[in-house]
C-alpha cells in the first residue's frame, strides 16, 4: 500500500493550502494542518505496524526500481521515528495555537505552512533509501527550519543567520561526499551504493567520502565543536519554532550518521579507519562534558536546555561510532528517548514562559505552586534528562554506558555519568529555585509573591498535549525491552556484530 | 583560533587534493558513474518515456521526486521571505511619501502616509522619482513579449531542448523584473499582485505534487506516469511525456511567482510599495 508516501502528501498539500487560505475568504489552516498531521501520524503507524509485521518495505517514487529511480525503505527503527517525529509535531501545535495566533499576526498561513514544511521535510529524511533525495530533503526541513527559527527575541534573528550559514556549510559537505560516492561507485541508491562498496573495499577516495559526509552530519547535529549555532537559534527564536525543532533536527541528523553506518557504508569499513572512529568518540566525549559545563554557567532555562542538549548530541554521536551493537542500541534508543525528553522540557518551557515572560531564572520563584501540573511534566522530563529509571532516559544510558565498557572506552562513559551527575545539580537547582524561593514567604519584601503563590495554570488545550508528551515518556521507558527486540534489533540485523 | 582554522583548512586541502588522487580520470568511459545507472537513462529514456532530451527524462521522471523538493525549496524560499521580510500594511518605511494629483500633476508629499485614502484622485509616485527614460521604456515595450513568448517555448520544448520548467519560470520572472526596472514596482503589481503570486506559487506545487497524487489515486505509485497515462487511455510512453510536462508546468508557474515575489520583497524593504 502508499502509506509511506501518505506519511508526506497530507503535509504537502495542506502546506499549499495553508499558503492561500487568507484569499479563501475563511481562516482554515489550523484546522487543515491538524488534519494533515493527524493522517501523516496514522500513516505512520501503518508503516511501522507493517514493518513490524513483515519487516522493512520499500516503496518505488514513479514505479521505477532503483537505483534507477528513487525508493522510500522502511525499517521498523525508521517507521518508529516516522510515528515519534509526526506525533511530536502534532503535539507541540496543538499545544501552541493561541501563541501562534498571538505571536504572528497577519503571517499565521504562512507560519503554518513553513511547519508542515520542516515537518515534512524531516519525515522525508527518516523515509527516504536514497542519498540524493536525502540531501533534497535536508534542504527543505532547514530552510523552512532557519525561518521558522528567524523570529522571536532581539537577536533571533542574528542567530538565525548564524544558523544559515553553519547549517548551509554542513549540508554542503554532506553534499559534497554524496559526490565522491557517486563518483566511485556510479549509484546513489542506499541499499545500492552499500552493495557495491561492500565489494570494493576501503580506498583513499571513499575514506574521504566517509570523512566528509560525517563531518557534513556532525555540523547538522551539533556535534561540539560545530556545536555554536545551536544555543542561540533554540534559545532566541519563539517557542512553538524551538519545541518543534529542538527536539526534531538534531535527532534527525543523528538518525542520518546511524543509517549511514549500519546502511550505507559496510560495517568493517568504519572498522578499518580506527582513527576516525577514536577521533568521533572523543568529540563525542568533549560534547558531553563542555554541554554540561557550559549548562551549568546559565542563567536562564532555555539556553540551559540549549546546552543539554549539545551534550545530549554528544551521547548519540559516540554510541554511534563506538561500533558495539550494545552501544548503536543505546544510540537508537536514546535518539528516541531524547527527541520526547526534549519536546516535554520545551512544551513546559513554552508554558512557562506563556505565564512568567521570560525563561531566566529569577522569574521562576513559586512555580510548583502557581503551574503545578506543567511543573509535574517538567520534573517527569528533567528526571529523564538526568537518568531515573523507570523512564526512558535511564535505558538508553544504560546501553551506552555498558556498551562504552564493553569496548574498553573508559573516557566515554565516565563523561557519560558525570554529565548525568551535572543534570542532577542542574535540575535541582532549577526545583529549588520553583519550588522554595518565593511563594512561601509572604511577607516578602518583593512585592508580587504572594499572587505567585495563587494557582494560575496555563489553559488545559496546552496542558494536555503537555501531558501526553510527559507520559509517553514513561510508556516507552516501560516498553525499553519491547522496543529493542522488536524495534532497533530488527533495523539492525546483521549490520553489527 | 584564526590561525589554528588556518592551518585546519590547509589540512583538509591537503586531504581532498590527495583524496582526488584516487578518482577515475575525468571522462573516462569505464569508470563507474559511466557505466552503472546512466547506462539504462541513455539506452532507454527514450522508449520508457518517449522524450528525446535525456537530462529532462531524468530530472523530471526517473527522478521527477527529487525535483518536486526542489521545486517546494524554490516555494519555500519564497514562503521564507514573505514571513521574514513583510511588513505590514500600516507600517511606512520612508519618512515621507509622495502623491500625484492625477487631473493637475500637482504632486504633494505626505509625511509618513504609506496609503492615502484619496487614491482614486492621486496615484503613488516614488520618492526618488525622474522622469522615465524613453529609450529604456520603449526598448523594454518591446522586448517583453517576446520574453514571454520565449518563456512559454523552453517550457513547451522541454522534451527537446536544454530547457524545462526551472528556466521558462526564470525567464518569465526576468520579464516581469525588467517591466519592474523600466516602470515601478507599483505598475508591475497592479498586473500581477501579490495575491496572484501566492496563489500562483502554490498552484505550481500543487501541480505537481497532485500530478503524483493523480497517479496514486489510479493504484499505480505516486508519480507514476503510467498512471496518468491509463487514466486518459493513451500509451505507457505518451502518459509518461504528457506527466513531464504537467510537471514541468507547475514547476515554471513556482519558480516565477517564486522569484518575482522575493523580487518585490526584498527591493521594497517589505512593504511592496515603493523601492527599487
Amino acid at each position: 500500500m502508499h502509506y509511506q508516501i501518505l506519511v508526506l502528501l497530507p503535509l504537502l498539500f495542506a502546506a499549499f493550502f495553508a499558503a492561500i487560505s487568507p484569499w479563501l475568504g475563511r481562516r482554515l489552516e489550523f484546522p487543515a494542518a491538524v488534519l494533515a498531521l493527524g493522517v501523516s501520524l496514522w500513516s505512520a503507524i501503518q508503516v511501522l505496524l507493517q514493518t513490524l509485521a513483515h519487516g522493512p518495505v520499500t516503496y518505488l517514487l514513479g514505479g521505477w526500481s532503483p537505483p534507477w529511480g528513487i525508493a522510500f525503505v522502511a525499517d521498523t527503527f525508521s517507521a518508529a521515528m516516522l510515528c515519534l517525529m509526526s506525533g511530536m509535531a502534532l503535539l507541540n501545535l496543538l499545544a501552541n495555537r493561541e501563541q501562534i495566533e498571538r505571536e504572528f499576526p497577519e503571517k499565521t498561513h504562512v507560519f503554518y505552512t513553513l511547519y508542515l514544511l520542516t515537518t515534512a521535510g524531516h519525515l522525508g529524511i527518516l523515509s527516504t533509501g536514497d542519498i540524493f533525495n536525502l540531501y533534497v530533503l535536508i534542504e527543505v526541513a532547514a530552510l523552512s527550519g532557519y525561518a521558522l527559527l528567524s523570529w522571536g527575541g532581539a537577536r533571533a534573528q542574528l542567530a538565525s543567520l548564524n544558523y544559515l550559514l553553519i547549517g548551509s556549510t554542513g549540508a554542503s559537505f554532506y553534499l559534497f561526499g554524496i559526490g565522491y560516492l557517486y563518483v566511485k561507485t556510479g549509484s546513489l541508491n542506499m541499499a545500492d551504493v552499500a552493495s557495491i562498496l561492500s565489494t570494493m573495499g576501503g580506498t583513499p577516495a571513499l575514506a574521504g567520502a566517509f570523512a566528509i559526509i560525517m563531518l557534513g552530519l556532525w555540523v547538522k547535529m551539533a556535534l561540539f565543536p560545530f556545536h555554536g549555532w545551536l544555543p542561540g537559534a533554540y534559545s532566541q527564536s519563539t517557542n512553538v519554532s524551538a519545541a518543534l525543532l529542538a527536539p526534531m533536527t538534531t535527532k534527525v541528523m543523528a538518525y542520518v550518521v546511524v543509517r549511514m553506518l549500519i546502511t550505507v557504508f559496510p560495517t568493517d569499513f568504519v572498522a578499518s579507519m580506527p582513527e576516525l572512529s577514536t577521533i568521533a568518540v572523543w568529540l563525542a566525549s568533549a560534547a558531553i562534558v563542555v554541554g554540561a559545563l557550559a549548562a551549568l554557567a546559565q542563567r536562564d532555562l532555555r539556553r540551559m536546555l540549549c546546552f543539554i542538549l549539545v551534550a545530549e548530541v554528544g551521547y548519540m554521536a559516540g554510541g554511534a561510532f563506538i561500533g558495539n551493537r550494545t552501544a548503536m542500541t543505546g544510540t537508537m534508543l536514546h535518539i528516541i528517548a531524547d527527541a520526547l525528553m526534549t519536546l516535554t522540557l520545551f512544551m513546559a518551557v513554552s508554558n512557562i514562559v506563556s505565564k512568567r515572560g521570560s525563561p531566566a531564572f529569577g522569574d521562576l520563584k513559586g512555580l510548583f505552586r502557581s503551574m503545578p501540573f506543567t511543573m509535574a511534566a517538567f520534573v517527569l522530563g528533567a528526571m529523564s534528562m538526568i537518568g531515573v529509571p523507570p523512564l526512558c532516559g535511564f535505558f538508553s544510558k544504560w546501553y551506552l554506558v555498558s556498551g562504552s565498557m564493553q569496548a574498553g572506552q573508559y573516557v566515554f562513559a565516565g563523561a557519560l555519568i558525570l554529565s548525568s551527575l551535572i543534570n542532577v545539580i542542574l535540575f535541582f537547582r532549577i526545583f529549588e529555585i520553583c519550588f522554595f524561593e518565593g511563594g512561601q514567604e509572604h511577607g516578602s519584601h518583593e512585592h508580587g509573591h504572594h499572587e505567585e503563590s495563587v494557582m494560575d495554570e496555563v489553559h488545559w488545550t496546552r496542558l494536555v498535549p503537555l501531558a501526553a508528551a510527559a507520559l509517553i515518556l514513561i510508556a516507552v521507558g516501560l516498553s525499553t525491552g519491547y522496543i529493542v527486540d522488536r524495534v532497533i534489533a530488527a533495523a539492525l540485523t546483521g549490520s553489527i556484530a | 583560533m584564526k590561525a589554528i582554522s588556518l592551518i585546519a583548512v590547509l589540512l583538509a586541502g591537503i586531504a581532498l587534493v590527495y583524496t582526488t588522487s584516487d578518482f577515475p580520470a575525468w571522462g573516462d568511459p569505464e569508470s563507474p558513474a559511466s557505466l552503472h545507472v546512466s547506462n539504462l537513462y541513455i539506452e532507454q529514456s527514450y522508449e520508457k518515456t518517449h522524450t528525446p532530451n535525456v537530462v529532462t527524462s531524468v530530472l523530471a521522471d526517473f527522478r521527477g521526486f527529487d525535483t518536486m523538493f526542489e521545486t517546494i525549496v524554490v516555494f519555500t524560499a519564497a514562503m521564507a521571505c514573505f514571513f521574514i521580510l513583510r511588513r505590514s500594511r500600516e507600517e511606512c518605511v520612508l519618512e515621507h511619501y509622495y502623491y500625484r494629483h492625477i487631473a493637475t500633476g500637482l504632486v504633494v508629499r505626505m509625511p509618513g502616509a504609506c496609503a492615502t485614502p484619496t487614491q482614486g484622485a492621486f496615484e503613488q509616485i516614488d520618492s526618488d522619482w525622474t522622469p522615465q527614460d524613453i529609450v529604456v521604456s520603449t526598448v523594454c515595450r518591446l522586448l517583453i513579449p517576446f520574453m514571454q513568448i520565449y518563456a512559454f517555448y523552453v517550457l513547451a520544448h522541454g522534451h527537446y531542448s536544454p530547457g524545462g520548467g526551472f528556466q521558462a519560470g526564470v525567464v518569465m520572472a526576468a520579464s516581469y523584473l525588467l517591466l519592474a526596472l523600466s516602470h515601478d514596482l507599483r505598475f508591475v503589481i497592479a498586473r500581477f499582485s501579490e495575491r496572484l503570486m501566492h496563489i500562483l506559487a502554490a498552484a505550481g506545487v500543487t501541480i505537481y505534487v497532485g500530478t503524483g497524487f493523480i497517479a496514486l489515486t489510479t493504484g499505480a505509485n505516486f508519480l507514476d506516469y503510467g498512471g496518468l497515462a491509463g487514466l486518459l487511455r493513451m500509451p505507457l510512453a505518451s502518459g509518461h511525456s504528457l506527466g513531464i510536462l504537467l510537471v514541468e508546468t507547475g514547476v515554471a508557474l513556482t519558480v516565477c511567482s517564486a522569484l518575482i515575489m522575493i523580487f518585490k520583497l526584498v527591493s521594497s524593504q517589505g512593504t511592496i510599495n515603493e523601492g527599487l
